[in-house]
């Protein structure tokens, strides 16, 4: 199948398309390679091998369920639960939990929370990159999860919703304890050093 | 070659293909099979606990030891209560399961499932269900009015309460009647019967009579009132056929 079968086509077209030819499953695949080997890596810190390896499992399942498959959810949403639920599921099997984001990730996260975080006092930057790490890898994982989906992968309160299959007002409650609790920790921060 | 091309390959080499739709029909039937279930079990909780709550003794705290807030300890629905908040997880975890169910708030869901049981349940209170399942739990699970309806071991004959099912009606107004343990008395006595409470002393009526104690099988009454306050269900059930 080459790339310009696949153009100008919607993921819900291309999901329809592919219940008829499998060829097309390979449109949707190369859509979401990218972004899903990201998503995995930073909500897991698993290594390339290890991402991929996940990554294959979760298209293998998303083939195999597309009748499942409801057309009022954005097909993102829906890819991007199974990806979350298939990295649990394989840290789960091997005994341990997703651990913290990459340190790409951790950046990205504190520039774009700097507007919502609301600190009047001066954070100092080199400080911070070099604790930033260590703030984070503190954090709980529901709440880091929350950060990477709504900072790093730029999804809105109703996309996060349908991905961790939690109602909006929680989403929304998640993100501002996540907030607040990274705050409280830079705070402390300041104070011991 | 990359990885959605690998994918792919795989796909086709292992013959895999997307489940049937049906499939899924199926499961989500039923979830909502078991929410329905679910709502319905819960409500003829609610049903009991209802009838228990509205034909209760609230005419004669002032007798009883700790006055109203004793007769609601003593007699609060508890085992209908959990058995209602059981179902309206039930209800909330089953719906949470359907498609659209992660979007509402759990405490939404399960204050929806109590709703929902409410509704139904006070339905079937009126058309006598909640009574039916009392008085068939009460006549053949002894540890029933212990736990489910503990209204019935309140009274107690030796505290001058007498409560059970007329067997037999003489000429007089006197009258054998049975208890809730099975044992039958002589009621003597002239009795009388408040105003407040419309009762006519036939067989098969259920009564609560306040009195003495005479000996071991006979009691004389001094007021007799119907068991059931909601008049509608003066009458033994149905299924509490203790005249034969």
């Amino acid at each position: 199948m080459n790339k310009k079968a696949c153009e100008g086509k919607t993921d819900e077209e291309l999901v329809k398309l592919t219940l008829q030819d499998n060829q097309y499953f390979l449109c949707l695949m190369r859509n979401y390679e990218e972004k899903l080997m990201r998503y995995i890596k930073r909500i897991s810190n698993a290594s390339t091998e290890e991402a991929e390896d996940v990554l294959q499992e979760v298209y293998i399942k998303v083939y195999q369920n597309l009748n499942d498959f409801d057309t009022s959810l954005k097909f993102s949403s829906w890819i991007y639960r199974i990806t979350r639920n298939e990295v649990i599921s394989t840290f789960r099997k091997k005994s341990s939990r997703p651990q913290s984001f990459g340190g790409e990730a951790a950046e990205i996260i504190l520039e774009k929370m700097a507007s919502d975080l609301d600190t009047k006092k001066a954070v100092d930057t080199e400080y911070l990159q070099k604790n930033i790490y260590t703030i984070l890898e503190k954090m709980d994982i529901k709440y880091k999860e929350v950060l990477v989906l709504r900072y790093l992968e730029e999804k809105d309160y109703n996309e996060i919703s349908d991905i961790l299959k939690k109602p909006v007002g929680t989403v929304s409650t998640l993100l501002n304890r996540a907030k607040k609790n990274f705050k409280k920790e830079l705070d402390k921060h300041e104070i011991t050093f | 070659m990359t990885l959605s091309e690998d994918v792919l390959k795989e796909i086709k080499k292992d013959h895999i293909t997307p489940k049937p739709r049906w499939q899924f029909l199926v499961k989500d039937c039923c979830v909502w099979v078991l929410g329905v279930v679910s709502v319905f079990v819960g409500s003829l909780a609610f049903a009991v606990m209802l009838s228990m709550l509205i034909n209760n003794d609230w005419d004669l705290y002032s007798l009883l030891n700790g006055g109203a807030i004793g007769l609601i300890i003593a007699t609060l629905p508890y085992f209908w209560i959990i058995l209602i908040l059981l179902f309206a997880l039930l209800i909330q975890h089953n719906l949470k399961h359907t498609k659209k169910g992660y979007k509402y708030s759990p405490v939404l869901l399960i204050a929806g499932g109590i709703l929902i049981s409410g509704i139904v349940g006070t339905f079937l209170y009126n058309i006598g269900a909640g009574v039916a399942i009392d008085d068939v739990l009460l006549q053949n699970v002894p540890v029933y009015s212990q736990i489910g309806n503990r209204r019935a071991s309140i009274w107690n004959p030796e505290k001058g309460r007498l409560s059970g099912v007329i067997v037999s009606v003489d000429q007089e107004g006197l009258f054998l009647l049975e208890d809730f343990s099975r044992q039958e008395w002589q009621v003597l006595g002239e009795y009388t019967i408040p105003d407040s409470f419309p009762l006519i002393i036939q067989r098969g009526n259920k009564v609560r009579m306040l009195g003495d104690r005479l000996n071991e099988f006979t009691f004389e009454a001094y007021h007799v009132m119907p068991w059931m306050i909601d008049t509608r269900f003066q009458k033994a059930g149905m299924h509490m056929q203790i005249i034969r």
